[in-house]
């Protein structure tokens, strides 16, 4: 099992880039796009809160569990 | 976001720097007066000695068999005059590996501050750096052990160590510093683990 991240589709409602969304974040792009892609060992709750809030959106909206198998 | 500048800092890295040109400098000199008139050349060394209170009221003169060795009881000096050449040898080899052993030690010193002047102190170049001066500075104490093990060995040969009550010490701070050193290499080494941990959470 294995958590995804769809951070790009909720960026993609809200018409966000992820230059604008890192601003507004206060993350770096290139931490950015490694959540975006999943490549990251971790989120902080503070950066979920942040990102959240600016999507307009739910943890549940950006992070899924898939089962691998 | 600004980042306030460690004042101490940047003193003892300039005062690195500085040490470290001043070392080399010194020690290409003094390279070239020991090796002047290789072999029966007048010179002073000094030999860490324990003198016998008597010996405080005048200044011993010994003649040896190639030579003659002079105490100044004040200095806690020996001026060796000799026609052997093997004491000087001995102590230009010393001479040339100590000091390539502390060049080598200020060098690491000088990268290690640099990294940390750009706040970069959990780094694993300052963790191989550390780790290197540990080994020279064990490498140091093991110089001493050697060079001072053949010094008496070859003075004994006269009885020096009778007359001027000479004594051989064997002090580990040498080893322990070493050891101390490659603790806070290890302490580094975790600090860096962290970091990495840490960077790799957004």
């Amino acid at each position: 099992m294995g958590i995804i991240v769809n951070l790009d589709v909720q960026m993609a409602k809200n018409k966000m880039s992820l230059k604008e969304l890192a601003e507004r974040v206060d993350i770096s792009m290139t931490n950015l796009s490694l959540l975006k892609t999943g490549k990251v060992k971790g989120v902080r709750f503070d950066t979920l809160e942040a990102i959240c809030r600016e999507l307009n959106c739910k943890p549940g909206d950006i992070l899924d569990i898939t089962d691998d198998g | 976001m600004g980042v306030k500048r460690n004042w101490l800092l940047v003193i003892t890295k300039v005062v690195i720097d500085i040490a470290l040109c001043i070392v080399v400098i010194n020690s290409v000199k003094t390279f070239f007066v020991f090796t002047k008139g290789f072999h029966g050349i007048d010179y002073s060394i000094s030999i860490p000695v324990r003198m016998a209170n008597t010996l405080e009221r005048y200044y011993p003169t010994h003649e040896v068999k190639d030579g003659r060795i002079t105490m100044n009881a004040h200095f806690g000096t020996a001026r060796v005059l000799t026609y052997n050449p093997f004491p000087q040898f001995l102590m230009i080899v010393g001479f040339v590996l100590n000091q390539l052993l502390v060049i080598a030690i200020l060098y690491n010193l000088r990268k290690i501050f640099r990294m940390f002047y750009h706040h970069q102190p959990f780094d694993y170049k300052n963790v191989t750096s550390i780790k290197i001066i540990a080994l020279y500075l064990s490498l140091i104490w093991i110089k001493d052990i050697i060079f001072n093990l053949i010094t008496y060995s070859y003075y004994l040969k006269y009885e020096l160590a009778y007359k001027f009550g000479w004594r051989w010490d064997f002090k580990i701070r040498g080893i322990v510093i070493a050891a101390i050193v490659y603790i806070v290499a290890e302490i580094f080494k975790y600090g860096f683990e962290l970091k990495r941990e840490n960077e790799e959470f957004v």
